[in-house]
């Protein structure tokens, strides 16, 4: 089953710079693919995506690698950032294209003090949406009225 | 000579005496009044300080080229090339292009003020406004580079600034090695790559 949530309000706009940083990147010659690989940080506006390998995967057009960035593909502890929420997975893969981001391998949510778990969460950063599936269980701080 | 009384035959009389004595005029200004010639300009000669070159070795558009171990060809032109008195397998050679083209690869050009040829190690450090470019897209500048002619490698120990395929980069520095076959682009202590999408 799954649950929906808003994720991140505020628009976030797809068209800003990606600034990826890094201890070390790896280029392979032949292929062109691209490995950050040592504490990466990727971020876009208000999201930050750290994680610690993040391979780039290019667009490529007729079978030829274009310098437009389609994919980067997380893994290794990675947290997403965006505004008040926060979410943990084991991997994650944020099609920069499509602003959107799939989480996966026990993700856990934490908005504010409310906390999410499930397998896969998949977030709509345009809208600011986000969906999670996988054995959901929520943690409700019912505190407040002490 | 019969008397004549018309005016035309007196001209032609007349013209029958001046025109040979003007032609005569005309033929010799050919001979007397000559261009004077000026022995010093006979041969231009450059000026060219000719004891500079002749204490001092050196090496005018030199062009080394050669393979390495996994069969890339390097072909390296300059400028001018100085042997070092001391050992005389180093050259200190100024306005290098150097050109790596690997056979399956990508070819990698290097452009740099001066470099440093070391015949024993085989290798060339080039320095000052150092840029390498390859097919692979990327546009690197640096203040120092080492190219290994035997095996294809080329480090950067200094920051490397410039532009990716996907966008402006900079790293704390590089390498490139060769792995097997394939040859790897590494940058190490500190990369940040700026991807703008809407390019």
């Amino acid at each position: 089953q799954g649950a929906s949530v808003a994720f991140g309000g505020l628009k976030h706009d797809a068209s800003q710079p990606v600034e990826i940083t890094a201890d070390e990147l790896t280029v392979d010659q032949a292929t062109g693919s691209a490995v950050f690989t040592g504490n990466v940080v990727a971020g876009q506006g208000e999201m930050r995506l750290s994680a610690g390998r993040v391979q780039v995967q290019y667009a490529t057009e007729n079978g030829q690698a274009t310098g437009r960035i389609d994919q980067l593909v997380a893994t290794g502890n990675v947290t997403l950032v965006n505004g008040a929420e926060a979410a943990e997975a084991e991997k994650a893969v944020y099609s920069v294209g499509g602003s959107q981001i799939v989480m996966t391998g026990n993700v856990i949510l934490t908005q504010g003090i409310n906390a999410l778990s499930g397998e896969k969460l998949t977030v709509d950063l345009t809208s600011g949406s986000g969906r999670m599936e996988g054995r959901v269980r929520t943690i409700f701080q019912t505190g407040g009225n002490k | 000579m019969a008397r004549v009384d018309n005016r035309y035959s007196r001209f032609v009389q007349w013209a029958k005496i001046i025109f040979p004595l003007v032609a005569l005029g005309l033929l010799s200004t050919m001979f007397l009044f000559s261009r004077n010639l000026d022995p010093s300009d006979a041969i231009p000669f450059a000026e060219i300080d000719v004891e500079k070159i002749a204490r001092e070795q050196q090496l005018t558009a030199p062009r080394f080229s050669g393979t390495t171990s996994d069969g890339s060809a390097i072909v390296v032109d300059a400028e001018r090339a100085v042997p070092d008195l001391t050992d005389l397998r180093r050259l200190t050679i100024s306005k290098v292009v150097a050109r790596i083209e690997s056979i399956s690869g990508p070819s990698y050009g290097i452009i740099a003020n001066s470099a440093v040829y070391d015949g024993t190690v085989n290798t060339l450090d080039l320095e000052g406004d150092v840029r390498l470019s390859t097919s692979t897209g990327y546009k690197l500048e640096t203040n120092k580079l080492v190219a290994n002619l035997v095996a294809t490698e080329i480090t950067a120990p200094n920051t490397v600034t410039g532009r990716a395929p996907a966008g402006v980069l900079q790293a704390g520095s590089m390498a490139l090695t060769t792995d097997g076959t394939t040859q790897v682009l590494v940058f190490k202590n500190g990369v940040k790559l700026v991807y703008d999408p809407k390019e």
